[in-house]
């Protein structure tokens, strides 16, 4: 009888995934931490229950959920904190080739940001998130043709705003 | 050609490598040769490749943070199923002493008859009698087992164990066990007293506990 994987086993590969998720669900990076760290608690707390699968479209679920409870509470509530731009620490020796990296991804972002909302999200579960189509479309309730246009529309359209702001693609 | 009289979904296909390997091919010759297809296809890379530059890795300082917020959690619940454990043999111990007081009463009175909620739970199992308001079970559910039904009945409070029960484990749960005639009975007395009812051999009960998650 094969033995069940611990908690640690099965979502240490997934930190990063749900980390880029938090970064596109939150406003600003402590949101994304407090978001991040309520995925893994609320994870943990129902590790007994998963039934296996993938661990990825059972966080990325997990996650969505728990942004969608905190908005709904953050709605429900005056907003306690200014929302200020707080420097991050520089991930690279060089400021200057960081900064500029810094000023696409604002970019992308923004331009994330303009997509219809199911172009959006769609695109944050599949090329972010890394979900297969059928995780998305099942964690979506679509049909997974459906998933997949979205993601090619949401894409091209995504790639025209960018070439209007002038982000030039290095692939 | 437009993309449309070229057939989105046919480039759909492609680019996500859901087309076999003939209609692959053709789709590929049909793209050298149709501009708004190629575009499209270009666009469609390019966008990916942009989308793709917002995964980011975890800063140290993220991993470390939710590594301490697990760690208190994993202690946190540790220390949760120590007391429940401790409050588990409590329990027992009381129901130990309810029985042994109850054998005795029985005794003195002559009566032997069953605790309304079991009695009731027997009734259902044996005979398919429905349960009488007032027996105290909340939630009365079926589950499989290889000999037949068994009815799940729980409670908000603990069902009385009656005077001939036997006390063992399953799991580490702690768990008491009956007959009435050919029906077997089976009470997991915590986290949530359930009690298990069906013409089936104990042994049966035990794995549907087990297989359904009463115990722990």
């Amino acid at each position: 009888m094969s033995q069940r994987p611990s908690f640690e086993e099965v979502v240490a590969a997934q930190v990063d995934v749900v980390w880029s998720l938090a970064r596109r669900l939150t406003r600003d990076r402590g949101e994304a931490e407090d978001l991040l760290q309520d995925t893994f608690l609320r994870a943990f707390a129902g590790f007994g229950r998963w039934r296996g699968g993938d661990p990825r479209a059972w966080l990325v679920v997990i996650c969505l959920n728990a942004a969608r409870d905190t908005a709904r509470r953050a709605s429900a509530r005056p907003r306690e904190v200014a929302d200020m731009a707080l420097a991050e620490p520089a991930a690279s020796d060089d400021p200057c080739a960081e900064t500029l990296r810094r000023l696409d991804r604002d970019r992308v972002e923004r331009a994330l940001g303009l997509l219809p909302p199911e172009q959006r999200v769609t695109i944050e579960l599949v090329d972010i998130a890394g979900m297969t189509a059928q995780a998305a479309a099942d964690a979506l309730g679509c049909p997974r043709g459906t998933v997949l246009a979205r993601v090619h529309r949401g894409r091209r359209r995504l790639a025209r705003l960018l070439e209007r702001e002038g982000v030039r693609d290095d692939s | 050609m437009t993309p449309d009289r070229c057939d989105e979904r046919r480039l759909v296909g492609f680019l996500f490598g859901e087309l076999d390997e003939v209609d692959a091919a053709l789709f590929d010759a049909h793209l050298l040769g149709c501009d708004a297809c190629w575009a499209a296809a270009v666009e469609d890379r390019r966008g990916e490749h942009a989308a793709g530059s917002l995964r980011e890795a975890a800063p140290d300082a993220v991993r470390d943070r939710l590594r301490h917020a697990l760690d208190v959690a994993a202690r946190e619940q540790h220390r949760r199923r120590r007391r429940h454990r401790r409050s588990a043999a409590a329990a027992l111990a009381v129901a130990a002493v309810v029985a042994a007081i109850g054998t005795q009463v029985a005794r003195r009175s002559g009566r032997t008859g069953d605790p309304a909620a079991v009695a009731a739970v027997v009734s259902l199992a044996g005979a398919g009698r429905p349960l009488a308001p007032g027996a105290g079970v909340v939630q009365v559910w079926q589950a499989r087992s290889p000999s037949g039904g068994v009815v799940v009945a729980e409670s908000q409070t603990a069902f009385p164990m009656p005077a001939d029960a036997r006390f063992t484990t399953v799991g580490s749960s702690q768990v008491w066990l009956a007959r009435r005639g050919r029906v077997s009975l089976l009470c997991v007395m915590a986290p949530r007293s359930v009690l298990l009812a069906g013409p089936v051999p104990e042994a049966e009960l035990a794995s549907v506990a087990r297989a359904y998650g009463l115990t722990s």
